[in-house]
């Protein structure tokens, strides 16, 4: 049922219809433009004409709706909008500018229909213009933010893929930052972000003390180079930070390796000023004392033997060093023959020296070099064995064949037991009676019989100290 | 060095969605879109000449269909990328004697595939072709450079603004955008950063001394109060091509494939019918 105001004032509804869908269409709160398919523009609304300051007149005297908008927007709509309206016959939300009749500007949003003819031509483009300022504005914002937050990920990608560690701590000593490296140089496991650092680091807190922080904008202080200690592992870490106010940002590097070259180089400078010295002074003495002065014949003998024997100590510690050098370089040419292990041993004894061996054992290996692996453990038991008889026993266990080399000296302490092995280590002249070495005997002994298949050993039980040298039988396979 | 050919034979078809029709043993007449759309714009057009030749359209690398990994900013530094596309698929699918119909920036793509293999091609048909947007001295190609740059910053108002962001989410799980027309701008989405990028060298180009190394009788379809393309830039190509004539159209605006499909076709025909009656 009608409403009872329209009831029989059926003739004055019509005008007052007209008249608000008229002030509907001219106050609408957007502007409204009726378009022929060319873009002439055939009727539009107050809103519009307010908005963009632009004459009624001038605007239906055949003017084209692109010809308002801004060169680069008439590219869109020629490109996008036209034909996108024809194929879709509706469009939504392009975003154009207005240019106003005093050339300023205003961003707005179209939204078109486009009505056909009965035949399914093209007759007339109904758009809708909003008002787009404000939202325009907050477009452009989450544009760049978006772009922003593109970059910061490319930079968060670089990041994480940088060799060096990179570690920030933020002032309440929490992580905020851990890259991929720092977690592998310092042992992080999983992501360690804000956990505190002295907690997730283990080592930090001896650490931390010691590394130079600069300040933000500054040349950055040197890196220090500094032992880093996490269980039983133990590093050296070039490291530095810089402090950027919210945190310290910290870079690591891991010179473990190029600390261990620069230790031997180090320990070979050691050697050769002391080892090479003290020979050479006796060289240099004796040979001095036989030319100022005329001696007798049995002092000059002592002498020139006294001058053979360093000279002998001094190419003996050459030889070590071209030896272990050659070795590095993979330079070392080993043979692979048969060698008669029972013979080798025996041309060992003498009168300290006692040789065990039952039956005449074949390994296989280099001859001379093994003399050379086998005589360092005999000079090592004599020089450290404490002046008892040193005992070399030759057998053969399952397919190997082993020289045992004893002695009953005071035996080598549990610390020292790999370090003897390192190159240059040598033990501590005041615990073993003053005798001194090169620190070269054993890595090489041990690098050569390894060359040849074999091991070279510390034997864990026993009074003394018990090296073993294992080589595979000559007969076995 | 990389590789700057496409890797697979087949994958050139993939690559730029390319659909043939029509008669497969007519002569071979290829549509190539403009800068904002997709191959659907030739929907009111290549229908026509479905009985009679066999029809090949396809996608630019980062419009419609295409292969967006495809993508190299190197080789789509300049229109010859696009060209070499257009090269590769008459190749790919052995078209010889071919008939290129190319709208707006793949007229002159078109122009640039023409004069690098001119035996390939036997007719052109530009619709309205610009070989330089930028005004130049003596020269009038009606936009300046700030104008390009104001096409992008509408680029980006439209395909990265909020509306456009959204778009792909309620897109996501539609396979087929022709069914997506009461939904938003469904036709001719490109990939926003390819947009520009395309954009940028299509509105930046001077093609004009590529026109004169055409040798096919070319037809310049010209359209009145053409925004894009001005009626003295139709005139200057049809004046630099060797063997061109020049149509112009009663339908208004840069699209008249879509807007006066039939007046289009009409032409197109017209030009075809008489070159085969020359031959």
């Amino acid at each position: 049922m009608p409403p009872p105001e329209r009831q029989g004032s059926g003739q004055a509804l019509e005008p007052l219809l007209e008249e608000t869908l008229e002030e509907l269409y001219e106050g609408a709160p957007c502007g409204y433009l009726s378009t022929l398919p060319d873009g002439t523009i055939v009727r539009v609304n107050e809103t519009f004409l307010g908005w963009t300051g632009h004459d009624r007149g001038a605007l239906l005297a055949g003017m084209r709706f692109q010809e308002l908008l801004a060169p680069g927007d008439r590219i869109f709509h020629e490109t996008h909008y036209a034909p996108l309206l024809h194929m879709q016959g509706t469009v939504r939300e392009i975003a154009v500018e207005i240019v106003r009749a005093d050339g300023s500007r205003l961003p707005v949003l179209l939204n078109s229909v486009l009505r056909r003819d009965a035949g399914g031509e093209p007759r007339v483009v109904r758009t809708t213009v909003f008002d787009a300022t404000d939202r325009r504005r907050y477009e452009a914002e989450l544009l760049r933010a978006r772009r922003e937050a593109e970059a910061r990920a490319r930079a968060a990608t670089a990041l994480e893929h940088v060799a060096d560690g990179v570690l920030l701590v933020d002032e309440n000593g929490r992580i905020a930052v851990a890259n991929a490296a720092a977690g592998a140089i310092l042992g992080l496991e999983g992501d360690a972000g804000g956990r505190p650092v002295a907690e997730a680091i283990d080592g930090w807190a001896e650490l931390e003390p010691h590394v130079p922080v600069g300040a933000a904008g500054r040349e950055p202080p040197p890196r220090a180079t500094l032992p880093f200690r996490r269980g039983e592992r133990e590093q050296w870490l070039s490291v530095v930070g810089v402090d950027a106010g919210a945190g310290v940002v910290y870079t690591f590097r891991d010179v473990t390796a190029d600390r261990r070259v620069e230790t031997m180089r180090d320990r070979l400078v050691d050697v050769v000023s002391h080892e090479l010295r003290t020979p050479l002074a006796g060289v240099y003495g004796a040979a001095q004392t036989l030319v100022a002065h005329d001696l007798p014949e049995d002092a000059r003998a002592q002498l020139l033997t006294m001058i053979a024997e360093q000279a002998e100590r001094l190419r003996g510690i050459v030889d070590a060093i071209v030896v272990a050098r050659r070795l590095d370089a993979g330079e070392l040419e080993l043979a692979d023959a048969v060698v008669d292990l029972t013979a080798l041993a025996q041309s060992f004894a003498d009168e300290r020296v006692t040789v065990e061996a039952p039956a005449p054992v074949d390994a296989r290996g280099d001859e001379g070099h093994l003399r050379q692996a086998l005589g360092s453990l005999v000079d090592n038991a004599l020089k450290y064995g404490g002046g008892g008889a040193v005992r070399v026993q030759v057998e053969e266990q399952g397919r190997r064949a082993r020289v045992v080399v004893a002695d009953d000296g005071p035996g080598i302490p549990p610390s020292e037991r790999e370090r003897i092995f390192e190159r240059f280590h040598r033990l501590d002249p005041d615990l073993h009676g003053g005798v001194s070495g090169v620190g070269l005997g054993l890595p090489v002994a041990r690098a050569l019989v390894e060359r040849m298949g074999g091991r070279l050993m510390l034997e864990p039980a026993g009074a003394g100290a018990t090296f073993v040298i294992e080589l595979p039988l000559a007969r076995a396979g | 060095m990389r590789a700057r050919g496409y890797p697979c034979r087949v994958s050139v078809l993939a690559r730029n969605n390319v659909r043939v029709s029509g008669d497969p043993a007519g002569q071979p007449i290829v549509f190539a879109h403009g800068f904002g759309c997709d191959q659907a714009m030739w929907r009111y057009v290549a229908p026509a000449f479905e009985e009679e030749y066999r029809i090949v359209l396809f996608d630019h690398v980062g419009a419609g269909g295409s292969d967006l990994s495809a993508y190299d900013r190197e080789r789509y530094a300049t229109l010859d990328g696009y060209a070499q596309d257009v090269l590769e698929i008459c190749r790919e699918l052995g078209l010889e004697d071919v008939v290129f119909v190319g709208h707006s920036v793949s007229a002159m793509i078109g122009v640039l595939a023409a004069a690098a293999e001119p035996e390939r091609f036997a007719r052109l048909v530009l619709v309205g072709p610009s070989p330089r947007y930028v005004d130049d001295e003596g020269y009038r190609g009606g936009f300046s450079r700030e104008d390009v740059e104001g096409l992008l910053e509408s680029l980006d108002s439209n395909y990265l603004g909020w509306s456009q962001a959204m778009a792909p989410v309620i897109m996501a799980n539609d396979e087929r955008p022709e069914l997506g027309e009461e939904l938003t701008n469904s036709f001719c989405r490109t990939d926003p950063e390819i947009a520009r990028h395309f954009a940028r060298v299509t509105f930046l180009s001077d093609n004009r001394d590529d026109l004169r190394g055409v040798r096919a009788p070319a037809l310049v379809l010209q359209c009145s109060a053409d925004a894009i393309a001005p009626q003295e830039v139709g005139e200057y190509v049809h004046r630099e091509l060797a063997d061109s004539e020049l149509v112009v159209l009663r339908a208004t605006g840069h699209c008249p494939n879509l807007s006066a499909p039939e007046e289009t076709v009409e032409a197109i025909r017209a030009f075809l019918g008489r070159d085969h009656a020359a031959a």
